[in-house]
């Protein structure tokens, strides 16, 4: 930067963001002046908005490497592909939940103005060059989804859980924040590409960066859910409605790898020996606790919230080589587990109705009676989930196996296949619920619009696609860092 | 060859709509898929009798490397043939067993998929393939096996059994992983081609694990309480499953890799003490039981017992008795369970005790049974015969443990001998008792398997040089890793193992004549079922229930303060290691130097803290907020940083407002801990604060020399015209930031909104 | 001073962390507020101080006389003291919107989780 004059920067590049936060302001006005009581015109324009920011990023952002805003802004093909992720997770989120929020009362024009804030702020995280605007990212989606968890205002639990979540989130932002201010002090740059540089450099001042480092990664750790730093999953997950908790099991978790992957996959990749250890440490543990608990859940958002802990050990597992193949390990898992998941709170969201939740395991017996589509559908996903040769769960965790193997950590690989198969027990048994029992008395219908209904079928049938021809997606992931 | 393996799974798909299309045709229609699979298998007899092992590779997905390798030798092939074959009998007798039933399609289904699963554990090569086709049969039996699942106690079984085999399955994943890293390759023609896992670091420890997947899997001693219990399945799913499939698998691994692995002291003594304890517990248990499924299930954990043993004994003539005892098991142990069943089925009962007589009206029935029945028991001239005398010579030749693999041989042998005739004569001879249906023969569909089966036994021991040349030579070569040259015949003169038959044989027919004393005996012996390893199982059950819940308890107790203990306790561990590691115990502490104004204005801004903290007095803790707020702006002023100094005052005076206004909404203080508490929290917050110090007295003992903001100040008024750097480094070259500042704080603002209406909106109800 | 400040650090932090740790809704209030106080001071410190030199640009210079306190981290402080107040106003609405769901004041009477 020395002796450039400061350069206008290319509006052009950060398109994507700009036109999610005009149409969010476009969203908040029209919400103001419709009268609506279902807010249909919110809906629609925030599906259009999120539809249009797909457009948009694929045709501005994908295969591009370039910078704007001083280089705060990064436009290249892994924010888009992440984007991509985040963009149609949300799209799913709020087509699965508008009959779920209606019939609660809860369905307000602040629900989609804060879901649109949530998905602009993982858009920032993951399209950061620099340690403020990553922790403006941060902060913008950490707010949003704590004020969306406390949304239902009659739900002692909901604002119980969005206490929680805010009380521990602030902790985990404010860690950091330190961690970032540490490395300013060492470096004197915000710049991420700068902080690389010197890291790379400094020896005497390497175990500096370090404390920066164990700061961030306790920040980071939180916002994936890893272990220890994962006591609110269960609770939020539990606690919050349906549709949020998607949102925060899906499109959350896919920022999260962005924000690992800017600020130390990639940031402090010359760091590479230092972090290694912790990331192992913490993949261990996620991949240990949990299970087990997840086993004796009777409550699907809660087994969905233990067993996330497998997963996220998981994709863990792919950032530990530091590799461009692990790394996109990761990305592939992390965005295959999202849509998996994605169409499991669907099917949750599908079968709730006004004044009942279906969200007790239970609750899917005799699916197959009653509508033989979506048993099938939940057949896939769990499958998938538990990552059963020929789904698509397999090739993700095939993937990051093959990348901690190639790294030299056998025992971690066994470690987490051993998880696995601990997990077939309980995405299992909601097949078999599904199949082999009769339900209680009537059991729960399936609701829901045919736009629901349609969007959810295709969400299920793609999971199955994707395990079938498993290939593209694996080389866009693969093309994203190479 | 992989179409051979998938058509399986293919069909499975299909099986329920055929089923109910075909209605009663459906058994007999169905089967033709087995039995084609079994010509296509036999085809490939000649090939490997000529040319030995062959390696079919097909690429997958290629993008991954993984791609599908088979290997068709002669144990593969041996198996694969048992499976094909006698699957098509099973089908034929299902589909007459199970006439009628609701879930006839969903059995067929279930059915198929094991049947591909198991020929996918026999013939893969890729040991991974081998590992995730070995749990699917687990999966699949666990549908099969919990079949009748409106019984509880069915499916109670049923998961006890996939417990065992996937828990065991897991050891296995890591042996096989080790298995592969010693070898070099995940193929496992590759594999057993290396010279070196015998000497390599882990070969005890991969082992153990490699058997203790084996083991659960084939119900060696202390896991084989789920085999006789799985009997809860299906008498169609029991044939299947005792005879040539699952609990055959674990047998079939171990004899796959004893070219590889074999051949060691600990695998002589492991395989060779288990099994011979477990062929010992089969027979015992078998005598004491009195149900026709009980008694075969038993004679089952004895077969695999022996089968174990003459693997572990691994010489050349305990490998070719291995082989023929595996033939000969199979033909008997199918033709047997399918009778059990059709006596079952006919006549409404399963306990010996209650039957007899039946002679006259089920013949068919009898002399099949006869005929199986000699068979197990060893006696001349069917192929049973042939495999004992094998294994008595086997056992008497073995290294070190001979003595005691003879002595429980036989013991069992005269026990196997007892209940061969009591399974074979009771029901049919003495006077007609009463049944609950009304007895009859049983119908083509249930008689076809058992007659053709035993028929088999009996040809294959009149003509052993049939069963030795196509399928227990090429599998003997497979298995000892070199072919062998041997012929199989029932006579071979007066010697030991003959005399121990002859032996056998009497001891057992007296037994047979004392049976019913024997039970009694067996009756007041309530100990076994008390102290058994089945109870173990149930201990570590509740015990994971029990870890479950105390995970749970320690880490999801729902208490936010230990949610933040946990984050803050963990953050101080990492980063005082880090500090530790990096630094020693010392703290560079820099000059201290102050002015005085500068000392008690954070002097003050200390105490403000800790009255805050320690306060009862809600007025009182805004207060000294406000006093640790305005001191703070204080220092920002000296520290050339007028800016945030208002800002501070600013926001300080807002939130002293905010405060005031909320703050006494909310109920006064409370002293809610405890004095331990309390103590906990504060040296927990003090060694957080502690190592904050520490980090800031390191991180300024660097200098830092090359800062961007200096281009930012050179640039400040000539490029933003602007003479206050921060205003322009806010609104000019950070602007973006300042926007995004600006959206958090909106947000904020509308989920305070958000909440605030909400009330509202209450209070207008 | 920096060594000074560095106590001065500490001991907010250690407050802060005692504070949330309490039971009482309020005292967790408090905490947050002392928190982001320390968080502020902490980029403030660890960026450098320098006594007397703000960075202002006097009429007629291009420079700041006699060299300038970093401007940088004061922007970033700055920042952050502001987010801080928005997440605060936040924070406040929702603990007490919490009580008044929950009607408890008590934390550890707030633990709707397994059982």
């Amino acid at each position: 930067m020395t002796n450039e004059a400061f350069e206008t920067p290319n509006l052009l590049l950060a398109l994507p963001e700009i036109w999610l936060l005009a149409m969010a302001c476009v969203v908040l006005v029209v919400d103001l002046f419709s009268n609506d009581r279902d807010h249909g015109p919110a809906f629609w324009l925030t599906q259009v908005t999120l539809l249009g920011g797909i457009i948009i990023t694929v045709s501005t952002q994908w295969g591009v490497d370039a910078t704007t805003f001083s280089g705060t802004y990064v436009a290249d093909s892994l924010g888009a592909l992440l984007k991509i992720g985040i963009l149609v997770l949300a799209f799913l989120g709020f087509a699965y939940s508008r009959d779920y929020m209606r019939d609660r009362g809860i369905l307000k024009g602040e629900y989609y103005m804060l879901g649109l804030f949530a998905v602009l702020g993982m858009m920032v995280t993951v399209s950061a060059g620099n340690l403020l605007s990553l922790y403006l990212g941060v902060e913008l989606m950490s707010l949003s989804l704590y004020a969306l968890v406390a949304i239902d205002r009659d739900s002692s639990r909901a604002s119980e859980a969005a206490m929680k979540y805010f009380v521990l989130g602030a902790l985990a932002s404010g860690m950091l924040l330190y961690g970032m201010s540490m490395l300013y002090g060492v470096t004197g740059t915000l710049d991420l590409g700068e902080i690389t540089a010197a890291a790379a450099e400094l020896d005497d001042r390497r175990f500096l960066f370090l404390f920066g480092l164990v700061f961030m990664m306790v920040g980071v750790a939180f916002k994936f859910g890893a272990v220890p730093f994962h006591m609110w999953v269960p609770d939020v997950y539990h606690g919050a409605p349906t549709p949020v908790t998607l949102m925060i099991a899906t499109a959350s978790k896919v920022a999260a790898v962005g924000l690992f992957l800017r600020l130390i996959g990639e940031g402090l990749l010359p760091l590479l020996e230092s972090w290694q250890h912790m990331v192992v440490l913490l993949a261990v543990l996620s991949l240990l606790i949990g299970n087990t608990v997840a086993l004796v859940q009777t409550n699907i958002k809660r087994m969905l919230a233990y067993s996330t802990f497998n997963h996220v050990g998981f994709i863990l597992m792919g950032f530990v080589a530091g590799t461009p193949e692990g790394y996109a390990a990761s990305v592939f898992y992390a965005l295959t587990y999202a849509f998996t998941v994605a169409a499991t709170f669907g099917v949750v969201l599908l079968l709730a109705r006004k004044g009942f939740e279906a969200d007790h395991i239970t609750d899917l017996k005799g699916l197959n009676d009653r509508s033989p589509l979506f048993a099938f559908v939940v057949l896939i996903l769990m499958i998938s989930l538990t990552g059963i040769p020929g789904t698509v769960g397999f090739y993700a965790k095939w993937m990051v196996l093959k990348s901690v193997v190639e790294a030299g950590f056998v025992w971690l690989a066994v470690l987490a296949v051993i998880g696995a198969v601990v997990g077939a027990f309980y995405y299992l048994r909601l097949v078999r619920y599904c199949y082999f029992d009769k339900a209680e008395g009537e059991g729960p219908q399936p609701t829901g619009s045919g736009g629901f209904q349609a969007v959810l079928a295709a969400n299920g049938l793609l999971v199955l696609v994707a395990g079938i021809f498993p290939g593209t997606l694996v080389a866009v992931c693969l093309a994203a860092f190479l | 060859m992989l179409l051979a393996v998938l058509s399986g799974f293919i069909l499975a798909a299909l099986a329920p709509w055929l089923t109910r299309s075909l209605q009663d045709k459906a058994g007999w229609v169905l089967a033709l898929l087995p039995a084609g699979l079994f010509v296509y298998f036999l085809s490939w007899v000649p090939v490997v009798v000529a040319e030995g092992a062959q390696v079919v590779a097909y690429p997958w997905i290629p993008g991954l490397d993984i791609s599908l390798t088979m290997l068709v030798d002669g144990l593969s092939l041996l198996f694969a043939l048992l499976i094909s074959g006698i699957g098509t009998f099973i089908i034929i007798y299902a589909g007459g067993y199970l006439h009628g039933h609701e879930y006839l399609p969903r059995f067929y289904a279930i059915m198929f998929s094991f049947m591909a699963a198991m020929l996918g554990v026999v013939l893969s090569n890729n040991l991974i393939t081998l590992f995730v086709f070995w749990e699917l049969t687990s999966i699949t039996s666990y549908l099969l096996i919990g079949f009748h699942h409106e019984e509880k106690e069915s499916r109670w079984y049923a998961l006890q059994g996939l417990i065992v085999t996937v828990g065991g399955g897991l050891a296995l994943l890591a042996g096989l992983i080790m298995l592969a890293l010693a070898g070099g390759s995940f193929e496992l023609h590759e594999i057993l081609a290396s010279e070196e896992l015998r000497d390599y670091g882990f070969y005890a420890g991969m082992v153990i694990l490699i058997l203790l997947g084996t083991f659960t899997k084939s119900a060696q001693v202390p896991f084989h309480f789920w085999l006789p219990n799985a009997m809860a399945a299906p008498t169609p799913v029991s044939a299947f499953l005792h005879s040539a499939t699952m609990v055959k698998a674990g047998v079939y691994l171990m004899a796959r890799l004893n070219p590889g692995i074999g051949g060691t002291e600990l695998w002589l003594y492991a395989l060779g003490i288990f099994g011979a304890l477990t062929m010992f517990t089969g027979s015992f248990m078998a005598l004491r039981s009195t149900g026709l499924k009980a008694v075969l299930a038993y004679t089952t954990v004895m077969a695999l017992g022996t089968l174990t043993m003459l693997i572990g004994i691994g010489t050349e003539q305990a490998i070719i008795a291995a082989m023929t005892f595996l033939l000969a098991h199979a033909l008997y142990k199918a033709a047997l369970f399918m009778l059990a069943g059709a006596l079952d089925h006919e006549t409404g009962t399963k306990d010996i005790t209650r039957l007899g007589g039946l002679r006259q009206l089920m013949p068919i029935t009898f002399i099949t049974a006869c005929v199986a029945a000699l068979s197990l028991a060893g006696l001349p001239p069917l192929f049973g015969f042939i495999a004992k005398e094998l294994m008595f010579e086997a056992t008497l030749q073995a290294p070190l443990i001979s003595t005691f693999t003879t002595v429980l041989a036989v013991v069992s042998a005269i026990m196997i001998v007892a209940m061969a005739a009591v399974f074979s004569l009771r029901p049919f001879l003495g006077p007609l008792k009463e049944t609950p249906k009304k007895p009859h023969e049983a119908p083509l569909s249930m008689l076809i398997g058992p007659v053709v089966l035993a028929g088999l036994s009996l040809v294959f021991g009149l003509a052993g040089f049939l069963p030795a040349t196509a399928l227990v030579g090429p599998a003997v070569a497979a298995v000892h890793g070199a072919p062998l040259d041997f012929d199989l015949y029932l006579w071979h003169g007066i010697n030991l193992p003959l005399m121990l038959s002859v032996l056998a044989v009497v001891a057992g027919l007296l037994l047979f004549w004392q049976w019913d004393r024997v039970l009694a005996v067996y009756r007041r012996m309530t100990f076994i079922d008390r102290f058994g390893p089945e109870r173990g199982y149930e201990k570590l059950m509740d015990g994971l229930v029990w870890l479950a819940a105390w995970q749970t308890r320690l880490l999801q107790n729902g208490y936010m303060r230990n949610y933040l203990l946990t984050i803050v306790l963990t953050t101080v561990g990492l980063t005082g290691w880090t500090f530790f590691v990096h630094t020693g115990s010392s703290a560079p502490l820099g000059t201290i130097e102050f002015a005085v104004h500068e000392i008690v204005v954070a002097g003050l801004v200390v105490l403000g803290a800790i009255v805050a903290s320690v306060t009862s007095s809600r007025l009182g803790a805004v207060a000294t907020l406000g006093m640790v707020g305005f001191g703070i702006a204080l220092l920002y002023v000296f520290f050339s940083a007028p800016d945030l100094g208002t800002t501070q005052i600013m926001v300080e005076t807002l939130t002293v407002i905010l405060l005031v206004l909320v703050l006494f909404r909310l109920p006064a203080f409370q002293n809610l801990s405890s004095a331990a508490a309390r103590l906990r929290d504060a040296v927990v917050a003090l060694s957080l604060g502690g190592l904050m110090t520490l980090l800031i007295l390191a991180v300024n003992a660097v200098e830092v020399t090359d800062r961007i903001s200096d281009q930012l100040v050179a640039w400040s008024y000539p490029e933003a015209h602007g003479r206050n750097i921060v205003n322009v480094i806010l609104v000019d070259f950070r602007a973006l930031d300042t926007l995004g500042e600006i959206f958090v704080v909106g947000l904020a603002a509308i989920g305070v909104y958000a909440m605030i209406r909400l009330r509202a909106e209450d209070r207008k109800k | 001073m920096q060594t000074i400040m560095a106590f001065l650090i500490g001991a907010l932090f250690a407050a802060s962390i005692y504070m949330m740790l309490r039971r009482s809704i309020v005292k967790l209030v408090i905490g947050l507020i002392l928190l982001s106080n320390a968080a502020n001071l902490l980029i403030f410190t660890v960026s450098g101080l320098t006594r007397g030199l703000p960075p202002l640009i006097p009429e007629g210079a291009a420079l700041p006389e006699g060299g300038w306190a970093d401007p940088l981290p004061q922007a970033l402080v700055l920042t952050a003291i502001v987010i801080g107040f928005g997440v605060l106003a936040f924070a406040v609405v929702l603990i007490h919107r919490a009580y008044e769901v929950i009607n408890e004041d008590d934390l550890d009477k707030m633990r709707s989780t397994d059982t």
